[in-house]
């Protein structure tokens, strides 16, 4: 018994996943204070 | 048209996979796979002339491209953890890692996508495309994070 060569090609869908905004990192140092006027 | 389906392209078949020769296609193992978003006024055709069917030709212009101007930009993002396997009898996979934004994304409306091969440089089409996949209906973000999320089955699977 012989069998044919067949084949099948497909292609998927896909999702699509939302999240929330990428934090921006912080800068550790804090900004100066300003002196006090004399 | 628009869209309704995903499907591989016949001319992908009919050329790269079968006939590489003058197109410095390497295998998709080795050469960079893009993504790239389109809106809904695109006609995808799975019978495409080879010529419609690279990146900017045919109806995937980039006129019809989604963008964010930093994390997913005109041309789309490279796909990342490309797998071939063969996971049950008769089956080739093409799977890839889940493929993220490069950070807060905003993208006007977008229903699918469109995968190529950038290092095709020869041949009839530069960039030729090897598939499309719906994401079913109309994604949008506006300032946050995207990924596509692959099918369990992979980007493709060829059942021999």
């Amino acid at each position: 018994m012989t069998e044919d060569a067949s084949a099948t090609a497909t292609a998927y869908g896909a999702t699509v996943a939302v999240g929330p905004p990428v934090e921006q990192e912080q800068d550790a140092t804090e900004a100066p204070t300003p002196e006090e006027g004399g | 048209m628009a869209w309704s389906a995903s499907a591989i392209f016949r001319e992908w078949v009919a050329g790269p996979m079968y006939q590489a020769s003058g197109t410095n296609y390497t295998g998709l193992d080795s050469d960079t796979v893009k993504v790239s978003l389109f809106n809904n006024s695109v006609t995808p055709d799975k019978d495409a002339a080879v010529a419609s069917t690279g990146y900017n030709t045919g109806t995937w212009t980039t006129g019809n491209e989604i963008t964010d101007a930093t994390n997913w930009v005109a041309g789309g993002r490279s796909l990342a953890g490309k797998g071939f396997t063969t996971p049950s009898s008769g089956v080739v996979m093409f799977d890839a890692t889940d493929l993220a934004g490069g950070g807060t994304v905003t993208l006007a409306a977008f229903y699918g996508c469109f995968v190529y091969d950038d290092t095709i440089t020869g041949g009839t089409v530069a960039d030729q495309g090897t598939s499309y996949h719906y994401f079913g209906g109309a994604q949008q973000v506006t300032g946050g994070t995207v990924t596509i999320v692959w099918h369990t089955n992979g980007l493709q699977r060829i059942t021999v």
